[in-house]
């Protein structure tokens, strides 16, 4: 019985904590890992003296969308950080955000096309698409017929690799329509990417439901090459000790990560000052030494074995279509591959 | 005569009304409010867009395939694990018997994630021994786990309905001549065919429900419980998994009713005699050496799955580099917070479980009131209810004003101990029954109210269903991850959900000793509730004695 | 100690009780003696279990009145009845010492320790159960239990002491001495008792008023020897002993006796009530002690003799039932002289005295 009650105790404190407001302070919803998020509001506190306090935190930049729409006529958080932009565009098509253009893109030059046209969310790292081979499998079974190690999207099509290659589904993760959009973009018209998707699935083994299920099949030797987010795979590479090998191919879909203020925040002033400390090289060092992942600054230090950003070779992007398009293009990769 | 005895009313005594008020008031909250909204909270477009879905077609269709393969091979190998543990002489059968039990023990995923890593691709038996590139993922992978997962229940179930068959009726059937295949068949098989179709369904609806294998081993073959979190988990559409959790949930229930339908239709009376093996004469050399191999190589698959455990919990990168660790379990020292929130959460939900069953159990099934039966079916109600489609309507109606518990540790407490009740109730009902009504007579005759009655008389001869109400509570809580993985936020994590983020990230290793820490700290758990609820009335010494 | 059969103490009117459609008691009027052993006898399912459940308090009654000292006591709860119940299973509570299960309602009461002590040494004196006290009722044998169950509800000092089978978990040995020791125990303490049970054995020698209950309602209540030797109908007759019961026309009327006719076969009997006439449908009753073998023919009257033949015979010690077949009949005869033996097949005369013919008027419907 006393464990009961003091069970019963110890929960009223944690939802007192939860509930407790405070004027000087942000409440942040984080779609970004836990140790990104903790350390960044710890250093907004000690840049600012602003209390921040991170009340949600999960992986899942849908999850903490729809945390957003269930509780819109009382927001409890005043900013959203991380999640790739199209859930911010979504939260601002659903009138669940409010605008902001942070003083520090122009101060900092860091360049506007990673902000939101409309004006509502702030761009402020980037992740990239990679290709990820298993190398003892391309030593074993492809290098001896002579083809070289995958290095384009194009290279996906070989015949060699059929049923070796990890892809995942658009319809269950953000990260592969963003696959197929950088194909329509790179191959310039819709019926050009969907060729090559068409061609791609005879070779895909499994579409995976995470953006990141190539990582872990193809480390373990399932299939021999896969696609994923490049920042995601170079750390679990660098953590896991994986037997892979990264590659970020020419004309590579990315996605923008963004943050938002959300609307009605309690802490409007508070929230804005968060955004501009988002573009600051403090936080763009904490996300990328934690995430792999390239602030929008230029000029931060990244982790060892990730490529400068200028290495890299983005897709051209049109951010409207690809927000425009998210149903129509996952109807129709449907349909091709009958996934 | 005996006609029965007929439970008195509520209104006598004020208290007994205030319960039945406040029992009434939290099941309505807490299991159909959640019911309810989850089947409200979609709009007519998101009905329409994933019924239309060729993706959940499929996933639906898979969902019932795998049902159907999964039940009938879980529910045959424990016929033949339950046959052979009661009523053969199969060598090591009690050892069989026990090994078949501790499945029940551990996390539903754990079987699916063991057999990744001993079968995958790159698995330790088909790629290290073998030398096979072959993937178990998909639905062979899915059967095999599953039937390993569920088939201990049926076994359990099917055991006792064998146990109900006395021993001389088989040998009656003997010492008529029938033996062997016959005796099994025209005897054995209809006497147990109730208890076999009750196992049955039972499995059935788990395997309906289960959402540990398919997301860990499921691969492309997707069903309903893994669609409708990828919803959430990719797109964050809450309304389209609610639909699919109501598809879901729409069988399950169906199957449900059938199941209590069927076992109140064809409910064995206990014939008093235990089955004892000495009864029975030896079994025929080839059914021994048949059953035996049988029963000997489903053991081995079930060991593997904790030899897997062990084993990638110290090795380096599983399949790629075995140079043996400790650093997995550095890690896990990082997971303390989920560690404890696993035990805690699981410890106090299953502690209010069990009181709060053992309480609506006696209200039902001593007293007589208006709303007895609604209490009765709303208790029993989450038995029914798959994990995803109980936790989604938790985070519907609990995600946001006006009782918003979202990221709190009451909301994924609430939503275990309102998920598990049922398990408490059912057990404390049979219990109850087994307990005469003239012990309550008895007492009230001499005086005694009903409290008294339930604190001194019935209370205490309960006290030992009380537990193990609160051992299954605890062991469902701790284990499961379909109820919790739509609460779960930074702030109140428990450990399953961080294994299956490890697994579906590939860091087998760390999932390994996480998960193997995970079953030691239930299990220290057990070992000490058992420890601390002791018999301290053995120990009380009536003061009459010294008279 | 009062004495018997003086004022009613338990007074029942038109007790009606109904569980859903099955109507367990009909309108069931009775009134029990001060200090008396009255016995409900009847087959299962005949209400005598709910009659006494609704004394006790267990069930409220749909209709009538129960008073008990000449006080209301339907809707009173149970245990401010003064009626406590000895159950069919004991209802010894399992995780408590007999000590503990004897004083349990004195603690509910609230009464001091040493009042409790006090009186649980008497009554365990009493009954003898003084040695038994500390264990618990798992290790105590049928009999045991028994003296335990009886002791929880005596100690309470009841008005009236309600028994429901208290035997039945006996052995049939058992049952026997306990059956006296309980007949004793209640003479000597004057408590008005009732006593349900299915065995008219018991009922016949445990009782001061035996009331024969069929099918919720009270077929016949008096004194034993009265239900047993002037059975109110058939089905009194076939419950309560065994009887041949032959159904049978009267011929002649004469003398304070009837002759009868029963299948052709002739019986004497004593004219009991003044209705029967010449012409009338009766009812005989003939029990089987009253019926003797012969040692030859002309032992006995013409008209107090029955021709038969034997059909088989069992020897019971004390006696030897015979079936034997009399014209269309089959007859039941216990015979006390054991030194003869007829065989089967043997053709005999069975004696009887007509003052031992019991004359029920026949039932519309055939009555059983």
């Amino acid at each position: 019985m006393k464990r009961i009650l003091f069970a019963m105790a110890a929960m009223l404190v944690v939802a007192t904590a939860v509930f407790a407001q405070d004027a000087k302070k942000v409440v942040i919803y984080a779609a970004l890992d836990e140790k990104t998020s903790n350390e960044l509001a710890a250093a907004f506190q000690a840049a600012t003296g602003y209390t921040a306090e991170v009340a949600l935190q999960m992986e899942q930049a849908g999850t903490v969308a729809g945390r957003i729409k269930t509780e819109a006529p009382m927001a409890r958080a005043d900013v959203v950080i991380g999640g790739n932009s199209n859930f911010h565009a979504d939260l601002a098509a659903g009138g669940y955000l409010e605008k902001y253009t942070s003083p520090v893109v122009k101060t900092a030059g860091i360049s506007p096309k990673f902000m939101d046209p409309d004006g509502y969310w702030t761009g402020w790292y980037l992740g990239a698409l990679c290709i990820l081979y298993n190398e003892k499998r391309y030593n074993d079974e492809i290098k001896p017929k002579g083809i070289q190690p995958p290095a384009t999207w194009d290279d996906l099509l070989n015949p060699a690799y059929k049923g070796q290659v990890i892809a995942s589904n658009p319809a269950t993760t953000g990260g592969a329509y963003l696959m197929v959009a950088a194909q329509i973009f790179r191959l310039g018209s819709e019926q050009a990417g969907f060729d090559y998707v068409r061609k791609l699935n005879d070779n895909v083994a499994q579409y995976t439901a995470g953006a990141n299920g190539s990582i872990p099949l193809v480390s373990q030797g399932e299939a021999i090459v896969g696609v994923a987010w490049g920042h995601d795979t170079l750390k679990q590479k660098a953590q896991g000790n994986l037997p892979i090998v990264v590659v970020f191919p020419k004309d590579t879909g990315f996605e923008i990560g963004a943050a938002s203020i959300i609307k009605n925040a309690p802490h409007r002033e508070a929230a804005q000052k968060f955004i501009d400390f988002l573009l600051s090289p403090e936080a763009g060092k904490i996300n990328s030494a934690n995430g792999y992942r390239y602030p929008v600054r230029k000029g931060v230090a990244l982790p060892a074995g990730v490529p400068a950003f200028e290495s890299l070779a983005l897709a051209p992007w049109d951010l409207k279509a690809a927000a425009a398009n998210v149903d129509a293009w996952k109807k129709r990769w449907a349909e091709i591959t009958g996934k | 005569m005996s006609t029965g005895t007929r439970p008195e009313g509520v209104t006598r005594e004020p208290w007994l009304l205030v319960t039945v008020v406040v029992l009434s008031a939290l099941l309505l909250a807490f299991v159909l409010l959640p019911l309810a909204a989850t089947v409200a909270f979609p709009r007519a477009g998101d009905w329409a867009g994933i019924l239309s879905g060729a993706r959940y077609r499929r996933a639906a269709a898979n969902s019932l395939i795998s049902m159907a393969a999964s039940t009938a091979t879980a529910t045959l190998f424990g016929f033949l694990f339950a046959f052979t543990a009661m009523r053969t002489t199969v060598p090591l059968r009690r050892l069989f018997r026990g090994i078949a039990l501790l499945p029940l023990f551990s996390p539903p995923f754990m079987v699916a994630f063991s057999y990744v890593m001993m079968f995958g691709g790159n698995g330790l038996i088909t790629h290290g021994l073998l030398g096979v590139r072959a993937s178990i993922f998909g639905w062979p992978g899915l059967w095999l786990s599953q039937t390993i997962s569920f088939f201990p229940v049926a076994a359990l179930i099917i055991e006792s309905a064998l146990r109900a068959i006395p021993p001389s009726v088989e040998n009656a059937a003997r010492n008529l001549g029938a033996s062997g295949g016959r005796l099994l068949r025209t005897v054995l098989l209809p006497l147990a065919l109730p208890g076999i179709a009750g196992a049955a369904l039972l499995v059935a609806i788990q395997v309906l429900a289960d959402f540990g294998n398919p997301i860990m081993i499921g691969g492309n073959f997707s069903v309903l419980a893994t669609e409708a979190w990828l919803r959430v988990e990719g797109w964050g559409d809450v309304r389209g998994a609610a639909v699919l959790s109501v598809e879901l949930l729409v069988p399950a229930v169906v199957l449900f009713v059938v199941q209590r339908r069927w076992v109140a239709a064809h409910a064995v009376p206990a014939l008093g005699t235990r089955a004892s093996l000495e009864d029975l004469p030896p079994t025929g050399r080839l059914a021994r050496a048949v059953l035996f191999t049988f029963c000997l190589l489903v053991s081995l698959l079930v060991l593997l799955v904790y030899a897997a455990l062990v084993m990638g919990a110290f090795v380096k990168g599983w399949g790629f580099d075995w140079t043996p660790t400790l650093a997995n379990f550095r890690d896990v020292v990082g997971r303390g917070p989920e560690l404890l929130r696993s035990l805690a959460y699981a410890g106090v939900a299953g502690l209010l479980s069990a009181l709060l069953s053992v309480c609506s159990a006696w209200l039902v099934s001593r007293r007589q009131f208006a709303v007895r039966r609604a209490i009765d079916l709303g208790t029993i109600l989450p038995a029914a209810l798959p994990g995803i489609s109980f936790g989604i309507g938790y985070a519907i109606v609990f995600g946001r004003p006006p009782a918003d518990l979202y990221g709190t540790a009451a909301i994924v407490v609430l939503s275990l101990l309102f998920w598990n009740i049922s398990m408490g109730h059912q057990s404390a009902a049979a219990a109850l029954s087994q307990v005469p009504a003239s012990f309550g007579e008895a007492a009230s005759n001499l005086g005694a109210s009903s409290l008294r009655i339930l604190r001194e008389i019935e209370g205490p001869l309960l006290g030992g269903t009380l537990f193990s109400a609160f051992t299954v509570s605890f062991i469902r809580a701790i284990t499961t991850l379909s109820v919790v993985v739509f609460l779960a936020t930074s702030s109140n994590r428990v450990a399953t959900i961080t294994i299956m983020n490890l697994v579906t990230d590939g860091f087998y290793g760390k999932a390994a000793a996480l998960t193997a820490a995970l079953l030691a700290c239930s299990f220290l758990a057990l070992g000490a509730a058992r420890l601390a609820a002791g018999r301290p009335v053995e120990l009380f010494t009536p003061a009459v004695r010294r008279a | 100690m009062s004495e018997t059969g003086v004022s009613p103490h338990v007074i029942l009117q038109g007790i009606t009780k109904s569980f859903g459609d099955f109507r367990a008691l009909s309108g069931v009027s009775l009134e029990i003696p001060r200090g008396s052993f009255t016995t409900f006898l009847g087959p299962s399912g005949c209400g005598k279990t709910t009659l006494l459940r609704t004394i006790a308090g267990f069930y409220e009654p749909d209709s009538g009145q129960i008073s008990i000292n000449g006080r209301r006591v339907d809707g009173v709860p149970s245990h401010l009845r003064g009626a406590v119940m000895v159950f069919q299973d004991y209802a010894l509570f399992p995780h408590l010492s007999a000590a503990e299960n004897i004083v349990y309602g004195l603690k509910v009461k609230g009464l001091p320790r040493p009042e409790r002590e006090r009186r649980l040494k008497r009554i365990a004196d009493y009954l003898s159960v003084t040695d038994l006290l500390s264990r618990r009722p798992g290790l105590l044998s049928g009999g045991q239990q028994q003296r335990v169950a009886l002791a929880r509800a005596l100690v309470m000092e009841p008005e009236v002491l309600l028994l429901d089978e208290p035997l039945s978990n006996l052995d049939a040995k058992l049952r026997e001495t306990v059956r006296a020791e309980l007949r004793r125990l209640q003479q000597s303490l004057g408590i008005t008792t009732i006593y349900v049970t299915h065995d008219q054995t018991e009922a016949l020698s445990l009782s001061d008023q035996l009331v024969v209950m069929n099918a919720g309602t009270v077929v016949q209540a008096g004194p034993p020897r009265q239900v047993y030797f002037a059975p109110a109908n058939r089905f009194v007759a076939s419950f309560v002993g065994t009887a041949n019961l032959l159904s049978a026309r009267v011929t002649e009327v004469a003398d304070g006796h009837l002759s009868c006719d029963a299948g052709g076969l002739s019986l004497r009997a004593r004219r009991s009530s003044e209705t029967v006439e010449v012409g009338c449908d009766v009812v005989l009753s003939v029990r089987p002690e009253h019926l003797s073998l012969l040692p030859q023919e002309g032992s006995a009257p013409a008209g107090e003799r029955l021709p038969g033949v034997v059909i088989s015979s069992l020897f019971e010690g004390p006696r030897v039932r015979y079936w034997i077949r009399a014209q269309d009949h089959e007859l039941i005869v216990d015979d006390y002289r054991r030194d003869q033996a007829a065989p089967a097949g043997a053709a005999v005369f069975l004696g009887y005295f007509p003052e031992q013919v019991h004359v029920m008027e026949a039932e519309p419907n055939g009555g059983d």
